[in-house]
């Protein structure tokens, strides 16, 4: 074993930059990522913050506004306009830097490689360079934010032709060209990234590992990189023809203008709509981009701490392929109030309804999976549980919005605020935490304090029902998102102490992930030295790699695969390694 | 109205700034923070004296109880039952200031089809959530329990594809049919307004004596005559321009839409109507009102109530300002209403008209020449 060990230094004499900066380490990139991710999460956690001041408090003044923002909230009362900036800012950031790269870049680059007995990436220059592109992605998206006319401020979406006419609004100037740099790196990063994920999948399994034998989360981060890779593309098409509208005078988006204080623009013959097409090909597959990593590593978790196979290892699998499949088919229902054809939305709402089949298949497996088991738990066992929670919740609404008719009372309402956060943004936030908590000891060789980790689940999951639950009824109300100031409102000013109540668990919530960045760094360097190679008696094949597992992850043979990864109690067996070879007398599963 | 007056509009209703306010908050703030501090030092006491009976149990010689996993078992039943009372209560108080009564024909359907959907999705919410947390609890770890090795079964899973097929085929039903309802071209009798939105108004014209709107072309926007209406169209003459919609009980209405310069979008949340307004395309909707105004006030409660047309699409910094209001009536009424304004197209206009052509014209030339200098 030291032979291999000698051996293997010899051919990586590491320096800091080659260790730690440039590294082709799979196990170090998804590092990058998770420190990456975690910094963009803070910025887009202080930037709802600041904007939950201005809607619960929405006629007052604070002086250290002024003193953080400047110009920006002058009297200490933040500009309307800034206020959509950082809205939209906010949104870039969580959905695309924290949920898309952030948690598939961490748990993919991490996994693939150790769950499926690899030594590496497919491409691990493409895997350091996908890294690099985030990472300048992320730095011309956070310079946005300081240009003189501010960051761009239409929404996440990014719909011209608000965001094509800089004359239209000041964040639509030098704001969304970086904002629109930024996302075109950022297309860049995650293909590099999808490519090489199912290559790694398709291609670079150990012995015996055949596909029907893959832990879900590697099933859930293949059809994750799938959706990426068929998805990103058009995303980009819809960029790159707003970079033209933008810059060099065509009109694919724009038609029949006129500006205030501009006059009329030449423009004729585009479609706005056209761009929402684009965007949502992309931008739904995306919800799920977000969502299935998330999926696939609590069905993992839950099962473990269950100490019971995952119920419908099979129907798992197909309900995944199912989403994955109706995930393309289903873009236009964020489109039905823009004027689209009646019966085409028909179609949209049959095939959105559809999704809630395999959810629901997924649920009822995950609850199966929890029936009559051993509970363990572990910080991340609660988050798994929460996430099961999150999603049943978030997804019941999502059949509301899913059907026409209700969409036209509910679209860009605070209705749609509260599905969305309770199912895609923090259920996958969750599917996140959960992560973490369950693969640090493997990542850093040193363990999480569970302490903190129970408080961080606990105040977390009443939290976000306390922001997101009452948002329904706002929206419902009719109360419409992005708005700047309620209080204006005779019909809204009703949610003002409701309002103020939101914007305080959501900064308890926000001192919450604090302690657990606390847990977090503080763990990494003086965390409790991980003793057991397996800390959780699980079986797939990352617990048989050393505790710090260098470059290569195996020393000697990578190890062989005998059978599927959910043996955990079988024959009164507490639980079969995956490289543990069939016994002659074993019963089938 | 411009960007700027709209933004002074809305800081100038507002108080002015006070330290008091900011004191306030940092008061709540620091309390809270005070209170988590405090939450976390309870916990982490609780947490030492834990170890410490463990401790004091091995040494007595008794086998380790896993303390954590039945404290966090009993805290999922706890969070199950508080959870459902928060839903109960948000229900029972929140739930009044939800969804308001509808005021369209077609608005009965929608909140058919909310309260069908409220009840489903109840069912399931309730009873997953009683189950999920629920086995949280029962099987929590135990030193003598075995886990029940159970991998498939397949009647099973059969059975919760087909259920949940089988009930979002009916939701799916009664959604087509309330939808294709409601996007069934407006009746010949209907009232047609024009509407368009820019940033940060609504521009509303009435079609006058004749019901017939005018028509209008993008190439005849300036800024006196805004929404591009021909004057040289017959119908277009008595056209009127209007600060509030007034809309006859009854009598279905319907809006065609465009936008002049972002997209907007049309909400009437009362009526339950939505529909986006994109420049260089116009799109329409059409509903029948049911409650007049007044009828709503005394409904409410509220002699301040008002129906309104909000924005709802984000279209910059003064989005959050962008309405109009809708007052139902009935036809006397409207009739009355509709004596008292004026076609909006007048000699003088006509003049104006023409004077902002001829300036935009002027413009372009010299912009024309400008280019051929370079």
């Amino acid at each position: 074993m030291s032979d291999h060990t000698t051996h293997h230094e010899e051919h990586h004499k590491e320096t800091f930059i080659s260790k730690y900066v440039f590294s082709m380490d799979h196990k170090m990139i998804a590092k990058q990522y998770l420190i990456t991710g975690i910094i963009m999460a803070v910025i887009g956690m202080v930037l709802s913050i600041l904007f939950r001041i201005q809607l619960g408090w929405p006629d007052e003044s604070f002086p250290f506004l002024e003193k953080l923002l400047g110009k920006w909230a002058q009297g200490g009362r933040i500009d309307p306009a800034f206020y959509m900036s950082m809205v939209t800012i906010h949104g870039t950031i969580m959905v695309f830097f924290v949920l898309t790269a952030g948690l598939s870049g961490t748990f993919a680059n991490f996994l693939i490689p150790l769950q499926v007995g690899a030594r590496d990436m497919a491409s691990p220059f493409m895997n350091m360079l996908s890294y690099w592109f985030f990472f300048a992605a992320s730095i011309v998206m956070l310079s946005s934010m300081f240009v003189e006319t501010g960051p761009f401020s239409g929404g996440w979406t990014a719909y011209p032709p608000l965001s094509a006419l800089g004359d239209a609004s000041p964040g639509s100037k030098t704001g969304m060209d970086l904002w629109i740099i930024s996302m075109a790196l950022f297309v860049v990063s995650s293909l590099l990234g999808g490519l090489n994920y199912i290559a790694t999948i398709l291609n670079m399994r150990t012995k015996g590992m055949s596909m029907t034998r893959l832990p879900l989360t590697i099933w859930a981060l293949f059809f994750t990189a799938v959706l990426g890779v068929l998805s990103f593309p058009v995303l980009f098409s819809g960029f790159i023809l707003l970079i033209f509208d933008r810059n060099f005078g065509t009109s694919f988006y724009l038609s029949d203008i006129f500006v205030n204080g501009v006059g009329a623009l030449p423009n004729e013959g585009g479609s706005a709509i056209l761009y929402q097409h684009l965007f949502w090909f992309l931008g739904h597959p995306e919800v799920y981009i977000i969502l299935l990593p998330a999926m696939g590593m609590v069905s993992e978790i839950l099962s473990i701490n269950s100490r019971k196979p995952i119920f419908g290892y099979m129907a798992m699998i197909g309900s995944l392929f199912a989403i994955a499949i109706l995930a393309f088919l289903v873009w236009a229902h964020h489109m039905f109030v823009t004027g689209l054809n009646p019966f085409l939305g028909s179609v949209f709402v049959l095939l959105t309804l559809l999704i809630a089949v395999p959810s629901a298949i997924k649920v009822f497996n995950w609850l199966t999976t929890l029936w009559r088991g051993n509970i363990r738990f572990t910080p991340a066992m609660l988050f798994a549980i929460g996430f099961v929670s999150l999603f049943i919740s978030g997804g019941l609404t999502g059949i509301w919005l899913g059907n026409s008719a209700l969409d036209i009372h509910l679209h860009d309402t605070y209705f749609v605020i509260a599905h969305f956060h309770i199912v895609m943004g923090v259920a996958s936030m969750f599917g996140m935490f959960a992560g973490i908590y369950h693969w640090f000891p493997k990542m850093y060789g040193k363990q999480l304090n569970n302490t903190l980790g129970y408080i961080h689940f606990w105040v977390t999951i009443a939290g976000a029902y306390l922001i997101f639950w009452p948002m329904h009824y706002e929206g419902l109300a009719g109360m419409p998102r992005r708005y700047y100031d309620f209080s204006i409102w005779e019909s809204f000013k009703q949610f003002g102490e409701l309002n103020k109540f939101i914007s305080l668990v959501s900064m308890i919530v926000f001192m919450v992930q604090i302690l657990f960045l606390f847990n977090f760094f503080y763990s990494i360097f003086k965390g409790r030295k991980l003793t057991n190679q397996n800390p959780w008696d699980a079986t797939t094949l990352e617990w048989t790699a050393p505790i710090n597992p260098g470059h290569g992850n195996w020393v000697g043979e990578i190890p062989e695969v005998h059978r599927w990864p959910y043996d955990y109690g079988k024959d009164g067996v507490d639980f079969i390694a995956q490289t543990t070879p069939v016994g002659a007398d074993e019963s089938q599963h | 109205m411009t960007i700027s007056s709209t933004v002074s509009f809305a800081q100038a209703t507002m108080p002015a700034a006070t330290d008091v306010a900011s004191q306030e908050l940092g008061i709540t703030f620091w309390f809270y923070v005070l209170l988590l501090i405090a939450a976390v030092f309870a916990f982490a006491v609780v947490n030492k004296t834990l170890k410490v009976l463990e401790l004091t149990q091995e040494l007595n010689g008794k086998k380790i109880k896993n303390t954590y996993n039945n404290v966090n078992g009993i805290f999922f039943i706890v969070f199950l039952l508080l959870f459902l009372a928060y839903v109960y209560d948000q229900f029972n108080t929140l739930g009044r200031m939800g969804l308001p009564e509808s005021a369209s024909e077609h608005g009965a359907i929608t909140d058919n089809l909310f309260n069908i959907t409220a009840i489903i999705t109840g069912i399931v919410f309730i009873i997953t959530h009683i189950l999920l947390f629920y086995f949280s609890f029962k099987y929590k770890g135990k030193e003598t329990r075995k886990a029940f090795f159970y991998s498939h079964n397949d009647k099973l899973e059969l059975y919760w594809t087909i259920i949940p097929a089988i009930v979002l085929a009916v939701m799916v039903l009664s959604g087509w049919k309330a939808w294709t309802n409601i996007t069934a071209p407006a009746p010949k009798e209907a009232l047609t307004l024009d509407v368009t939105g820019k940033q940060f108004a609504w521009i509303v014209r009435y079609p006058g004596n004749d019901n017939a709107l005018g028509s209008k072309a993008f190439k005849l926007v300036n800024d006196v005559n805004e929404t591009g209406v021909d004057f040289n169209d017959k119908n277009a003459k008595d056209d009127l321009l209007v600060n509030e919609i007034y809309l006859p009980v009854n009598r279905p209405v319907k809006f065609n839409f465009n936008a002049r310069d972002v997209i907007h979008s049309a909400y009437m949340p009362h009526f339950r109507a939505q529909m986006n307004c994109v420049p260089g395309m116009p799109t329409t909707f059409w509903f029948k009102p049911t409650i007049t105004t007044e009828q709503m006030r005394l409904k409410t409660n509220d002699p301040k109530f008002d129906y309104l047309l909000l924005c709802a699409k984000v279209c910059g910094s003064a989005h959050y300002n962008m309405q109009i209001k809708i007052v139902v009536v009935n036809d006397t009424e409207y009739a009355t209403w509709l004596a008292t304004k004026k076609p909006f197209y007048t000699e003088e206009m006509a003049k104006q008209i023409q004077e902002a052509a001829a300036s935009v014209a002027k413009a372009k030339e010299e912009k024309l020449a400008l280019n051929t200098h370079e």
